[in-house]
């Protein structure tokens, strides 16, 4: 093997990748937004984003998806570019647009042949202070909005059994509300509403740009501060106090009955992130655990319950460590055929038991580390993940150099760390459950779609 | 950093973001950006070869990252399932990770998982493939791909494993009649093919699923995961001499055997068919279309650009600009050409509310019917040749996208100077050429259109709807 590639593994996988953090070049312009630049020269195109701060978390109710609605809104143009000539623009240079809103976070991307990157830093400077929100337009916005719910949400059993998960874990905190928002709010929204959003949450010092691809910092900086630089700063972002997320008192579950052929379940306990957890190695630990049961098909879950005593048709984990306030790790499956939701529901709390009441083996933690790490080198494969995270960690205040220490920490967990994440959070006290069952089928429904 | 790997069913369902728009970008009648394109300046070296055993190898060195992405293919898709027993191609691909030699299911995932490899199988109407990503770090590739050829020469196909999949893919596809878009995408198939193979669903059947036995999956290995059937993309840190070692060592062991013949041609509609399918939604989903074009034929481009006018181009195309941005009626609408080794088809498609239906429907009937007899305005052309030239390296940036488009290149025998040969043939194509296309492949007076909704709106699909097969 050649030895630039030694080095390059070294760096990767068998020292603390410090270089991943220095490959971040970042610069503050005068009116305080932030810009960061990671080079990748594989292919000579590029990947910008904007990122506020502003999502589902910021919103109140009443105003549920107000965030979304705005992010639609921001292609309908400004003073010197026409309702939909952003996305015109972007493809006559050969470049793709979209974006997206999160409960943390609004982001909009272009991709590009590099030597385009000016087009998009143009576009994006001039609609982040020069929006005009029109009437007619947003009223027409506001039915996409509400088909896109349609489809998304209504029309699908199991967003709405996650829909309900959120909505009865986390009370009247706003991680409760769909970010798509709900649709008596999605009614009665104006679009003065959003005139408000817009200024208290579009500035550059609520915004950091993000740009990875074929391109030197240099440059970057040198077109940032042309098209941004001479914007005004807006006024201080406003000082997001989410409620905290509500403490929990014990077991809640829901049964829902909805046009499902396949019942579902789902749970999640409610679990700090970065900042809000007691110990900083809490959360590497809980992405241990979630690993341990569904990190590859050797992992607890498949080996267990799908291939072993089969009580599972599917079944699986989610949990991020990252993001503004504490979060939801989740345990979801589909029973078997043969087997129903009790059972499925016994088999994973049996699970969660188990990491609770038995040290892992060294060798089966060893196995997941190993995973998590390669993951690491195969999601530098894609440019687009690579701005993604970075703007993510920062818009969430994590900083980039999150990723310097990540695989680090995440060696460091021990089992008796596992254990004691387990029996702190994967508690009865912290879970929400939520059964999916499908309604009784009238004989008629099924005409046309049996299958050939 | 970030997640575990969310399971296929939960990501899509979590707090992850919301999208704009199912596809980005779109241009009308707007700036004069330069008319050079650098996408010219890019050139991917492909570089081609055959094992011994007849197997297609297409390579690109990308020695930036410590790691290597494999994909091989074979002609061995859901059309290759014989008749009575559809769902024996997903079955097989399926089960290519559940025990290989004298690994049991458990052991195979272990030995992945120690690894930190990414390892899969999948397949669809044309293909049945199996991928393998990789460090470069000590002998992992090699032990990789050694994994994968003992998969695909020694399957073990157990008794319990094929019981389980089976059943695991029964519940998917039950699972699949709550979504009224996978339902109208069955439906659609099925109309538009007949008694062609493309009929049915890559997954399968309940019956034909039932129908197959562990005879049938080592037969079927047998005979379709052979050299003389084989492509593989290899794109990754290691050189071409060790790739080629490599390869011989592992994939080279496949018998060389045959490939098989080509599949029957489709046949055209005889007439216009509307099929209803109710469903307690609340949006109706519609799709609409024909018979298209082959991956390899040469009105492939025309079509690429033309439809990228009609309903390809997100908010540049007429679909997108009159159902969504004039009247506010579909958050998707879109159209598409799906190439495939015969006629993949040509597909229209929205979503709306049941009120909104009669409007929607008759707005996409009439954008296309007056695209196919009209073609685009030259202004159209431009726009779409801008975007598809310049977006070119785009499709060419990650590794993963890279050994995508080998694939795609080396199965369906487009030339390793297709890269090449793409740009030069979406620059010369115009108008005339695109009317020619379109109204050549398609006859809006004969197309299929599906409808899943609540209320079958008045007078749709009355007038003597086919029999379902």
């Amino acid at each position: 093997m050649p030895t630039r590639l030694l080095l390059a593994l070294a760096a990767l996988l068998l020292l603390p990748p410090a270089a991943w953090g220095a490959e971040v070049a970042s610069r503050t312009l005068d009116n305080g937004m932030e810009v960061f630049v990671r080079p990748d020269h594989r292919a000579p195109v590029v990947t910008s984003m904007v990122w506020y701060r502003v999502g589902g978390i910021d919103e109140h109710l009443g105003k549920t998806g107000i965030s979304h609605v705005l992010e639609h809104m921001m292609f309908k143009g400004t003073k010197k570019v026409g309702p939909g000539q952003f996305a015109e623009i972007i493809a006559r240079n050969g470049g793709r647009n979209n974006a997206f809103t999160g409960q943390d976070y609004t982001a909009y991307f272009e991709k590009l042949a590099s030597d385009r990157l000016d087009v998009a830093l143009r576009l994006e400077a001039d609609r982040m202070v020069n929006l005009r929100l029109k009437p007619k337009q947003f009223r027409k916005e506001v039915q996409v909005v509400m088909e896109e719910r349609r489809m998304r949400v209504s029309d699908d059993p199991r967003s709405l059994a996650h829909e309900t998960l959120r909505s009865v874990a986390f009370d009247a905190h706003p991680y409760g509300y769909p970010v798509i928002g709900f649709k008596p709010d999605l009614d009665r929204l104006k679009v003065g509403d959003l005139k408000r959003w817009y200024r208290h949450h579009y500035s550059p010092r609520n915004a950091r740009l993000v740009v990875a691809g074929d391109v030197e910092p240099a440059r970057v900086f040198r077109l940032a501060a042309k098209y941004f630089g001479d914007l005004p700063p807006g006024p201080k972002p406003p000082q997001v106090n989410p409620e905290p997320v509500p403490a929990p008192r014990g077991a809640r579950a829901v049964d829902l009955e909805a046009d499902a052929r396949v019942p579902y379940l789902a749970m999640a306990y409610h679990v700090p992130n970065l900042p809000a957890a007691d110990q900083q190695w809490e959360p590497y630990a809980l992405r241990l655990v979630a690993g341990l049961l569904d990190e590859g098909r050797s992992s607890r879950l498949p080996t267990r319950l799908v291939r072993g005593s089969g009580v599972a048709a599917s079944a699986g984990t989610y949990f991020s460590p990252e993001s503004r306030a504490p979060e939801l790790f989740y345990l979801e499956g589909t029973p078997a055929p043969g087997h129903d939701l009790d059972g499925l529901q016994q088999a994973l709390l049996g699970q969660v038991a188990e990491l609770r009441d038995k040290p892992v083996s060294a060798d089966e933690l060893r196995r997941v580390k190993r995973q998590i790490a390669a993951s690491e080198v195969f999601q530098r494969d894609s440019v687009f993940y690579q701005a993604m995270q970075i703007g993510q960690l920062e818009t969430i205040g994590y900083g980039h150099e999150y990723l310097d220490t990540y695989l680090e920490r995440i060696r460091a967990v021990t089992p008796e760390q596992i254990q004691q994440v387990a029996r702190k959070y994967l508690t009865p006290q912290r879970r929400t459950l939520v059964r999916l069952h499908p309604e009784p089928q009238q004989g008629a429904a099924g005409a046309g779609e049996g299958g050939q | 950093m970030s997640a575990n790997l969310p399971s296929r069913l939960l990501a899509p369902l979590l707090a992850l973001p919301l999208l704009l728009a199912g596809c980005a970008a779109g241009p009308g009648a707007e700036p004069p950006a330069a008319k050079d394109d650098h996408s010219a300046a890019y050139e991917v070296p492909i570089q081609t070869w055959r094992l011994d055993n007849g197997a297609r190898v297409l390579y690109v060195h990308r020695p930036e990252l410590p790691m290597m992405s494999l994909q091989a293919v074979f002609d061995a898709g859901s059309a290759r399932d014989p008749e009575g027993k559809y769902g024996l191609s997903a079955l097989a691909a399926r089960l290519l990770d559940q025990g290989a030699g004298d690994l049991s299911a458990d052991e195979l995932a272990r030995r992945v998982d120690s690894l930190g490899l990414k390892f899969g199988a999948g397949n669809g109407r044309d293909q049945l493939s199996v991928q393998v990503t990789s460090l470069t770090e000590g002998d992992t590739t090699a032990k990789a791909w050694e994994l994968l050829t003992t998969a695909l020469t020694q399957p073990r196909f157990s008794e319990r494993s094929l019981k389980r999949e089976r059943s695991r893919l029964l519940t998917a596809i039950r699972r699949d009649r709550e979504d009224p878009q996978a339902v109208a995408v069955k439906a659609f198939y099925r109309q538009v093919y007949g008694d062609h193979p493309y009929a049915h669903p890559s997954e399968g059947v309940p019956a034909g699923l039932k129908a197959v036995a562990r005879d049938d999956l080592k037969r079927f290995a047998k005979r379709y995961f052979v050299g003389n059937n084989a492509t593989v993309a290899v794109v990754g840190a290691m050189d071409r001499d060790a790739v080629d070692r490599l390869l011989e060592r592992t994939l080279g062991r496949l018998p060389a055997g045959k490939a098989p013949p080509a599949l029957p041609r489709v046949a055209p509609l005889d007439g216009p068919k509307e099929v209803f399918i109710h469903k307690d939604v609340t949006q109706s989903h519609v799709l609409m279309g024909q018979p298209g074009t082959t991956r390899d034929a040469e009105d492939y481009f025309p079509l690429l650009v033309g439809n990228y006018s009609l309903g390809g181009g997100g908010f540049a195309s007429r679909l997108m600009s009159v159902v969504r941005e004039q009247h506010g009626l579909s958050y998707s609408v879109f159209s598409t050409f799906a190439p495939l080794a015969r006629r993949g088809p040509f597909v229209a498609g929205l979503q709306t509310g049941h009120d909104k239906l009669p409007q929607a429907l008759s707005l996409m009937r009439r954008e296309v019917k007056r695209f196919v007899a009209k073609g685009p305005t030259p202004d159209e052309v431009d726009a779409a040749q801008r975007y598809l030239t310049g977006s070119f390296p785009l499709k060419l940036e990650s590794n993963q996208d890279l050994k995508d488009q080998l694939t795609t290149i080396g199965f369906y025998h487009l030339g390793t100077d297709y890269l090449d040969r793409y740009l030069q043939r979406v620059r010369e194509v115009d108008a005339a050429e695109i009317g020619r296309a379109m109204r050549e492949r398609l006859d809006p007076a004969r197309m299929v259109t599906v409808i899943v909704g609540a209320e079958r709106p008045e007078g749709f699909g009355s007038g003597g709807n086919p029999p379902e097969r």
